[in-house]
């Protein structure tokens, strides 16, 4: 159906700029500016989210402690306090995981369930391969806010649900990649040959058809992660998963919103550095992927 | 032909039952139900019981779907669980709010993505071009109430231009008052209209440089006419698809835009039946969204199809 298309033509994207440059690039091994930047734009807010948990002090203020909500960056708080009077510096270290980790596991769980439902439907009958992608396009009707909001309203709301919801919503497409990967003519061809040596079939799927799917499987998941990243995050800030008090950027964001004016930092440091981890992940896969059409 | 289009009803018709199917079971298979919500802490379990029996909550699962899929399709989807007013009413009041938003910002998407998309990409690798993408590439990269948090702090706060909420208006205030709906839309249209342009943008692109396109222009063809006639139509029939499903982000967007900007549309009204746990509201709300989308993909998949007929490809 529709939701694939994206892949395509993103994957398709971009190319734009490499025909042109195409020369130019395979002349120059050095990275350039433009990906250096890229880089330090993905890399900072992913190493702030992996290391940061270990370098945060308390967050927490002093039990006991009186002291109002929202101060403006001074000493002992290099970027204030939030709402809470929570130290927002330890908050901002401790916040990327849940982000990180949301969007990778929910790409992770995704091709575990699409890759064997890929590949299953690809080896199939034609009338069980219809039946598979056509129950998994009914998922194309349901928007990813909708059916976590719908989730939050029966009281399923948590983390867990979101990764899950995540990655359902992602297996459509992904496994129409898988199965239009395992039906490529040349890969066909292989597998007859290995099945006609007597390689059983788990040989054939786990072992060959796995590595010839890494190739389109990575670009898919350059694609995907910012989307996944962008569905999390929204959800998270519209208060679906995470409580409340739980230190995530989108979270913090949130909570920290009527505070804008007093204490910008609040919203703003967690705010630049989800954009900047958003911003980065689709410019290293805009770049590799113009580059790879340039080396083509 | 003909085939075509039946199949494709028929997927939608099926997604739209799968949607009624989950929106109902997501709601009737929990074990705290709608008299556990009523109730509150307070209740006694035997008052629990009577409302139960009261609401037909102790009936079968399949009898409770049939006569919800009834009532829903006379046009009744019941009552709000907090307010005791009739949903439709709840639901159409604030539809015209969120029109007075969506609109705006669906005409700017159908406008000005595929102007920019087509000039990009015809100068596909110029300066321009390359300007257009790294700024609709960062643009598009960001979530929506990121790109408004920064908006409402550099644009309201700090320069004290324009309100940074719509707090208290329906949907005739907001159009008394332009100024409000300026920063919801710049947001909401932002992501939408990059993704859009850059994805015209690769396909304008691919067939400028395609083998047809350069046949014609061996054949002598002058290159306004290859773009006008060759070109630019055959960029059409993806762009609507795509255009198509950058309404479904804008729903999604909606959702966020009118919640961070205190809008009393569809959006607000869904995250407050959500916090509320409104039944007949949360699944009024999602079958209105569902719908939508449903709808709207098959629209796009069928014009897109007419399009260019011969792509029986994509079911």
């Amino acid at each position: 159906m529709t939701r694939e298309e994206p892949v395509a033509a993103k994957t398709a994207d971009s190319g734009a700029a490499g025909s042109v440059t195409a020369v130019a690039s395979r002349r120059r091994r050095a990275p350039s500016a433009g990906d250096l930047l890229a880089w330090l734009l993905l890399g900072l807010p992913a190493l702030l989210a992996l290391a940061g948990p270990l370098m945060a002090g308390p967050e927490g203020p002093p039990p006991g402690a009186l002291t109002p909500p929202s101060r403006p960056p001074g000493p002992g708080h290099p970027l204030g306090t939030d709402v809470l009077d929570r130290d927002v510096l330890s908050l901002v270290l401790r916040g990327g995981l849940t982000v990180l980790g949301g969007a990778l596991g929910a790409l992770l769980l995704c091709y575990v369930l699409a890759v064997p439902l890929g590949l299953l439907a690809a080896g199939a009958r034609r009338l069980l391969d219809e039946t598979m992608m056509r129950s998994l396009d009914l998922l194309l009707a349901l928007p990813g806010l909708m059916l976590l909001l719908a989730l939050a309203a029966t009281g399923r709301r948590g983390w867990l649900w979101l990764v899950v919801v995540a990655a359902v919503l992602q297996l459509p497409s992904v496994a129409r990649l898988v199965r239009a990967a395992a039906l490529a003519p040349g890969c066909r061809t292989v597998v007859e040959a290995l099945r006609m040596q007597g390689r059983g079939w788990a040989y054939i799927h786990l072992r060959h058809l796995t590595r010839e799917l890494a190739g389109p499987l990575a670009t898919d998941a350059g694609t995907r992660f910012s989307g996944v990243l962008y569905l999390l995050a929204s959800a998270n800030f519209l208060g679906l998963g995470l409580p409340s008090s739980a230190p995530d950027w989108s979270v913090l964001i949130e909570r920290n919103s009527d505070a804008l004016f007093t204490q910008p930092a609040a919203v703003l440091v967690p705010a630049g550095l989800l954009m900047s981890l958003c911003v980065g992940g689709n410019l290293c896969v805009d770049r590799a992927l113009a580059r790879r059409r340039a080396a083509a | 032909m003909r085939r075509h289009v039946l199949r494709r009803c028929a997927l939608a018709l099926a997604q739209c039952f799968f949607a009624l199917v989950v929106v109902f079971a997501l709601d009737s298979l929990v074990p705290g139900d709608t008299a556990d919500v009523l109730q509150g802490d307070h209740g006694t379990p035997q008052q629990a019981a009577a409302l139960r029996e009261r609401l037909g909550l102790d009936e079968p699962v399949w009898l409770r779907f049939w006569q919800w899929l009834g009532s829903l399709l006379t046009g009744d989807p019941g009552r709000s669980l907090v307010t005791g007013l009739p949903v439709g009413e709840e639901i159409g009041r604030r539809l015209a709010v969120s029109l007075v938003l969506a609109l705006p910002a669906l005409a700017l998407v159908a406008l000005l993505a595929p102007l920019l998309g087509v000039v990009a990409g015809l100068r596909e690798g110029s300066r321009t071009d390359r300007a257009l993408n790294s700024a609709a590439l960062l643009l598009h990269s960001v979530p929506e109430f990121v790109l408004a948090m920064l908006l409402i702090a550099s644009v309201s706060l700090a320069a004290g231009l324009l309100p940074a909420t719509a707090a208290g208006m329906d949907g005739a205030g907001l159009l008394a008052e332009p100024g409000v709906l300026v920063l919801p839309v710049v947001v909401l249209t932002a992501r939408q209209l990059c993704d859009l342009a850059r994805q015209i943008r690769v396909g304008v692109a691919a067939r400028r440089g395609s083998a047809p396109a350069e046949h014609l222009r061996l054949l002598g063809m002058p290159e306004r006419r290859v773009v006008w006639r060759h070109v630019l139509p055959s960029a059409l029939a993806p762009a609507v698809q795509q255009f198509a499903r950058c309404v479904e982000g804008l729903l999604g967007g909606a959702l966020i835009v009118e919640s961070l900007f205190s809008i009393q549309g569809v959006g607000t009204g869904f995250v407050e039946a959500v916090q509320n746990r409104d039944t007949p509201q949360v699944q009024s709300y999602a079958l209105l969204f569902a719908g939508t989308v449903v709808a709207v993909n098959l629209a796009g998949d069928l014009l897109s199809h007419r399009l260019t007929p011969r792509a029986e490809a994509t079911a």
